[in-house]
């Protein structure tokens, strides 16, 4: 299973990058996956900011630019942003894009969900996660499945 | 009268595109109607399955504004079907209208009837309760064993001869074409704990389920890579479905015009004879075609539609009644370990252990079902995301270790249910018409009550497995709520007797002896196997029928 790595994150607050960048380091500590493709992280971005998580996105990117670099990081984001109940929702769409693709429709009581792209929906992360592949794209050969997955975490 | 073609097939379902094909090679004119198109295509449709809002509502991929409009579906729009709304009980299985038909987004599963299913009232009529419209079929199984073997082949079904050789006395003349497909770890796993237990008098024996989904390359179409989404569509074609035979049916020579919805079959004025076919195209033309045998190959709901529409073949008020379908059911539980769920195809094994018995006296029987889904009917992985971030305040590692743990033990059950036939459940015309003024079916479907207590049965047979299994957080369910199982059924029986069926055992109109019907309408009873492998049986022994019928006529060009 893929683990969050500690030198990764490389940002001081005096000196900020881009927005994206600043997602994209955020993006790895909450998912706990190093390998995000850019371009996906740039799809996801533009949907957040123009959706209501717009306003609550802005507040977590501020605060996580705050946070110094190091071991102590990703408790740091735990307690100044994952357990904020404010921005948790947000926290929680972040995660679910990376892991599925899917934007919840928070307006609506079911679990109404809307998709990307195809590439989003076959590159999510939680199928990986979960010992399988995504729905409609194994890459496995036939008869793969009768045994336990090689990516057993 | 001037005759266009000398065989028209309404449908280019897996049915009518079998019979076209059959047909064709022995050197008929077919012409083959179909009221949908052949797009969106299967690459573009994946595409659309990726980013469809509910992976699981069968018609997301299917969407086309055009055929949505001209020719509508229970697919396409849930205000189709007109049927007294809830609390009244619904008829809950769908069907798209497009070339190659709702095999599309079928699961690909074929066993075989039983022997039994074929006697119903004859093994077990003199139950007290007996459904009194529960018939023997006017043929036996016997008489439909090499047609099963002969569809076996067209379709592409993988199986194990070891595991079939007999089930409940109905055996195999020839081996499958294919080694079966493989069944999954979590199938495995399940069997080492049930296998040989007992419930009810029955023993669990789990076995791997045949289906027309390539083991290996056969046909020109690929293995099964295990892409999980058999519903609602194959991304590879390694799954059987109608289209195959459309293909084959236009190699062999038959013509396909689409977005041609059959309006209405005319008689002629001096004698019983059915040759004209009216049909109005997606522009609104009305035109005709003219054959010297016609073939209704539009399922068990177009079917009786079109045979009221036209007044025709219901001389015995049997069009539209007895109309069937099975009551499927889910169970969920978690167990131990992980059984790597989301992998495979939906589903590679089940239990046949439950169709027969003296029990059917009084009861239906049923199949289970071992899914390799997890709970993704319960909205699984995407609930679970939310309620470990959301709820339990979870990142990074420990987000995943939280969330393999919790999918990759998941399972679900299901059960299948005999339905059996009840008169007053029917397809009639609504007075509600679609964009080319055609009437939508209506609806009347109650499960009798011998259905219900096989349901009921069945809901306890998935709790007893899940005992076995040391299962935990098992979904509770309710044996009075069913789910379809899209396997429509019945509404233009087979029989002997003019009087009280609408076909006889060739497929042909009691009425008008050149008019025919395939597909699952003309079943009388169902048992509880999926119906495709029998209705394709069906419908190749009906083509061989129309084929000596059609006599001189024709010059055979290939395999007939």
């Amino acid at each position: 299973m893929p683990r969050v790595s500690k030198s990764k994150n490389t940002l001081t607050p005096a000196k900020l990058p881009s927005t994206l960048d600043d997602f994209l380091a955020l993006s790895r500590v909450l998912t706990g996956v190093q390998t995000l493709d850019a371009g996906i992280a740039g799809q996801y971005l533009d949907r957040l900011n123009s959706s209501p998580l717009q306003p609550g996105l802005t507040t977590i990117l501020d605060r996580f630019r705050h946070i110094p670099p190091g071991p102590a990081a990703a408790d740091q984001i735990k307690k100044k942003i994952v357990a904020d109940d404010e921005l948790r929702p947000v926290v929680s769409q972040i995660i679910l894009l990376w892991y599925t693709s899917a934007m919840r429709d928070s307006e609506s009581a079911s679990l109404a969900l809307r998709f990307g792209t195809p590439e989003g929906y076959f590159s999510g992360l939680v199928w990986t996660i979960i010992g399988a592949h995504p729905p409609g794209l194994s890459g496995g050969y036939f008869g793969h499945w009768r045994y336990a997955p090689e990516n057993e975490p | 009268m001037k005759l266009d073609f000398d065989v028209v097939v309404v449908g280019a379902g897996v049915a009518g595109a079998m019979v076209a094909e059959r047909l064709s090679l022995a050197g008929a004119r077919v012409l083959i109607l179909e009221a949908g198109s052949r797009n969106p295509s299967r690459t573009q449709m994946v595409g659309s399955y990726a980013i469809a809002p509910i992976k699981g509502l069968l018609h997301n991929p299917y969407l086309n504004a055009e055929s949505d409009a001209k020719a509508p579906s229970p697919d396409s729009s849930r205000s189709y079907y007109d049927q007294p709304p809830a609390p009244h009980t619904q008829y809950e299985s769908t069907y798209e209208r497009r070339t190659g038909g709702s095999t599309w987004h079928w699961l690909g599963h074929t066993p075989r009837m039983l022997v039994s299913d074929f006697l119903m009232k004859t093994r077990y009529g003199d139950g007290p309760n007996f459904p009194p419209a529960m018939v023997d079929w006017p043929i036996r199984y016997d008489d439909l064993e090499p047609w099963y073997c002969e569809a076996e082949t067209e379709m592409g079904v993988s199986g194990s001869d070891e595991e079939w050789k007999e089930v409940f006395g109905t055996k195999r003349s020839k081996p499958f074409p294919m080694s079966m497909i493989w069944p999954s770890y979590s199938d495995n796993w399940i069997a080492a704990r049930i296998n040989g237990k007992k419930f009810d008098g029955a023993e669990y024996l789990v076995r791997s389920t045949p289906a027309a989904r390539n083991s290996t390359f056969y046909d020109g179409r690929p293995p099964c890579a295990g892409n999980s989404i058999c519903v609602p569509l194959c991304p590879i074609g390694a799954k059987y479905d109608g289209s195959v035979h459309v293909g084959k049916a236009l190699q062999a020579g038959a013509v396909l015009w689409e977005q041609c919805v059959v309006s209405k079959l005319e008689k002629d004025a001096d004698d019983d004879s059915v040759h004209t076919v009216q049909f109005i195209t997606y522009g609104g033309e009305h035109r005709s075609v003219a054959a010297a045998i016609v073939v209704v190959a539009a399922h068990a709901i177009e079917t009786p539609k079109l045979l009221l529409m036209s007044g025709l073949a219901n001389s015995s008020d049997q069009v539209g009644r007895n109309l069937m379908d099975h009551l499927s059911k889910s169970a969920f539980g978690v167990v131990g370990e992980s059984l790597f769920p989301f992998r495979g195809p939906p589903s590679t094994s089940g239990i046949e252990s439950f169709r027969d018995g003296e029990f059917r006296k009084e009861r239906a029987g049923f199949r289970v079902s071992l899914d390799n889904d997890g709970w993704s009917r319960l909205n699984s992985p995407y609930a679970e995301i939310l309620d470990l971030v959301g709820n339990q305040k979870l990142i990074g590692a420990e987000l995943q270790s939280a969330l393999f743990e919790r999918v990759s033990r998941q399972v679900r059950l299901s059960c299948s249910v005999e339905v059996a036939p009840v008169s007053s459940n029917r397809v009639e015309l609504s007075t509600a018409t679609d964009a080319l003024g055609l009437p939508h079916p209506k609806i009347t479907f109650t499960p009798p009550e011998y259905s219900y207590k096989g349901l009921a049965h069945a809901v306890k047979t998935l709790a007893d497995m899940f005992r076995l299994m040391d299962a935990t957080n098992i979904q509770p369910i309710d044996p009075k709520t069913y789910d379809g199982a899209g396997h429509i059924m019945g509404t233009c029986r087979m029989g002997e007797n003019p009087k009280s069926s609408v076909v006889d055992s060739d497929g042909r109109t009691h009425d008008h002896g050149n008019l025919f019907i395939v597909g699952s309408s003309v079943f009388p009873t169902v048992g509880s196997p999926n119906p495709t492998l029998t209705l394709a049986a069906l419908a190749l022994r009906t083509a061989q029928r129309i084929s000596v019928q059609l006599g001189a006529r024709t010059k055979p060009r290939g395999k007939s």
